[in-house]
């Protein structure tokens, strides 16, 4: 899950409390959140992007047409989120560093049956966990045949930008070692910030990327400070 | 119309059980079907047993439902048919399907999962006619006459436009004109000629500076060849019947591993080929190919293995390597040793009371897996590398 900063004034549309999918409602979710999928964090199309209410409708009626309570979705998501009766409340996307403080996301490497890892900080946070346990039902294999292709083609993806992101900071760390002239050093920051520019906010995965190998980043670039005042 | 609305069936070879809905509605008056499963889980035998009883229903031997019954509010008519060994099969369709035995705006069409093989070079010494009701009412292979068939087809067009027939010439221009542009398809080649030798009494490919005849083609452009001459001539039958050389007929088409001989890119074309070039054909697939399951939208793809039925529908678009892996049950991630020393790797790193041993193995393993480029391995590689020693991602 990502967390962003939403705009603050509701697109129009919404004030006339008959549809929540408007162009000018899919415009700015898609804009505000950076064109990912709120949930999984993959880039949607506009076209394909759906409107999903954070609070279902069903026991929020009253917030069908409230802004703050819309995210994009990809349609895999969408269909997968959980129905319940009593849906827990999940973390808001769009409250500051909420995500960011609350949830933790990883790839885990010891692991070998659930690579993915979902899980409040503080067990007691009920959003937080009900936010955890709902990501890693979207993460896992799903019954239907259809949808189980469809969620390991996100794992997939998952872990090709991985596999990028891990080869940048290898060669970042190689270049780093070995760095004795300005060049050099200069060098090692470019690599870096190659691998900055994959763990930006537009950045497929980026959230879930930052909290695996986002420890690395700051490491190496210690590292060429380090290299570089010798 | 009568298309399959429901097939089920018990003790078909070793199949226990199969109950499979093939859903009709106003925009779609029939779905294909798409069977799927691994080798031995009996998709040739159930293609067998429904072809049998179509075969039967046609000819007025099978025994029938004739009051009818209602699935879903839906009128349906249900035929059924068992043989010596128990097996039994029931099919459900959405009209009174064995009433067409004299039936020409129908048709049926099966073909054995061995095709294109039969290939057998015909002379053609000129137009002869075919008939074709007797021809394609057994269950033999076709495709030996349909040289002989667009011969007859192209001399028709000549000897109408001498007679100043003007609208059976431009219909048959027409005809060969879409059948050329199938045939650029399955070649690949949008500039393919398909042309006609009147001295010879053949049809030549002009393909990328070369020429070939319907004799010497590859094995695979001559299995979607014998596909389409199967269909072509069957529904040239109901016409010749009918009298009416406009008329489209419905059909089931019967075909076992549509993907035989075919490479990836054609696997991908064939059945939207078809779908597209008899568009009021059902079509009742075998197929081993993730290419076949997701290029049509219009059909319920059912696996035999795990009893499951999804619409393809929802597989357009997903990559062949998820596909292989979650529908078809195959791995081809990564290789079975490359997947133990990966879990190997894991397990060390995560283990942090590490033997000097197991350090010297888990440092190798690193190296050597991150150099085929596994991002686990190269993430670890690098994390001993800045000098952590391990346990879960820190
Ligand atoms: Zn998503």
């Amino acid at each position: 899950m990502i967390d962003v900063t939403r705009s603050d004034l509701a697109p129009e549309s919404l004030a006339r409390r008959q549809s929540w999918n408007d162009d000018d409602v899919l415009l700015r979710l898609h804009a505000d959140f950076h064109g990912k999928c709120y949930l999984c964090e993959s880039k949607v199309q506009l076209r394909n992007l759906q409107v999903d209410h954070r609070l279902p409708r069903h026991t929020h009626p009253e917030l069908s047409h409230d802004w703050s309570d819309l995210c994009p979705t990809c349609g895999l998501c969408n269909q997968r989120r959980p129905r319940y009766a009593e849906p827990p409340a999940l973390l808001d996307p769009c409250a500051g560093e909420e995500v960011r403080t609350r949830l933790v996301q990883r790839l885990c490497l010891s692991s070998s049956e659930h690579r993915f890892r979902f899980s409040a900080r503080d067990v007691d946070d009920l959003a937080a966990t009900a936010t955890a346990a709902e990501l890693l039902t979207l993460h896992s294999p799903p019954h239907n045949a259809a949808k189980r292709a469809k969620a390991k083609e996100l794992r997939d993806e998952i872990q090709r930008a991985h596999e990028a992101l891990s080869e940048t900071l290898m060669s970042a760390w190689r270049a780093a070692q070995c760095a004795e002239t300005d060049d050099d050093v200069r060098a090692a920051h470019d690599k870096l910030d190659e691998a900055r520019a994959r763990l930006a906010p537009d950045a497929e995965f980026s959230a879930l990327l930052s909290s695996a190998l986002g420890d690395l980043v700051d490491a190496i670039a210690l590292m060429i400070n380090q290299q570089a005042a010798r | 119309m009568a298309y399959i609305t429901r097939i089920q069936g018990t003790g078909v070879r070793n199949l226990q059980s199969l109950d499979v809905e093939l859903p009709a509605s106003e925009q779609q008056p029939f779905r294909h079907l798409l069977l799927t499963g691994p080798n031995g889980s009996g998709k040739s035998g159930v293609l067998e047993f429904v072809g049998n009883c179509l075969a039967a229903c046609r000819s007025g031997k099978s025994s029938i439902d004739m009051s009818g019954g209602e699935t879903h509010g839906n009128r349906t008519f249900m035929s059924e048919m068992s043989d010596e060994r128990s097996s039994h099969i029931r099919l459900w369709f959405t009209d009174a399907f064995w009433k067409a035995q004299a039936d020409d705006r129908a048709f049926v069409m099966r073909s054995p999962a061995r095709r294109g093989q039969e290939w057998v070079p015909q002379p053609v010494r000129g137009p002869q006619e075919l008939d074709l009701k007797t021809l394609t009412s057994g269950q033999g292979d076709t495709t030996r006459f349909l040289k002989q068939f667009l011969v007859n087809q192209r001399t028709q067009q000549a000897f109408a436009l001498a007679d100043g027939d003007q609208s059976t010439a431009q219909r048959l221009q027409r005809w060969f004109g879409e059948l050329e542009q199938q045939l650029r398809t399955v070649m690949g080649d949008p500039a393919l000629g398909f042309t006609f030798d009147r001295k010879a009494y053949t049809f030549r490919f002009e393909s990328r500076g070369y020429a070939f005849d319907l004799d010497t083609m590859a094995d695979g452009h001559s299995a979607v060849f014998s596909l389409l001459g199967d269909l072509l001539l069957r529904v040239q039958a109901c016409r010749d019947a009918l009298g009416d050389q406009t008329f489209d007929p419905t059909g089931i088409a019967v075909i076992d591993e549509l993907e035989t001989h075919l490479h990836l890119e054609l696997q991908e074309q064939i059945l939207p080929l078809l779908t597209s070039f008899f568009p009021r054909v059902q079509f009742i697939v075998a197929t081993h190919s993730p290419a076949v399951i997701s290029s049509v939208d219009n059909a319920v793809v059912y696996d035999l293995g795990r009893h499951e039925a999804t619409l393809s529908r929802d597989y357009v678009g997903v990559r062949y390597g998820a596909l292989m892996t979650e529908h078809f049950g195959i791995s081809e991630d990564f290789d079975r040793r490359t997947e133990a020393e990966l879990k190997e790797l894991r397990e060390l790193w995560a283990n942090v009371k590490r033997s000097s041993d197991e350090q010297t193995r888990m440092q190798r393993l690193a190296d050597e897996l991150s150099r085929r480029s596994y991002g686990v391995a190269r993430e670890i590689q690098l994390r001993m590398a800045m000098g952590q020693h391990g346990s879960d991602a820190a």
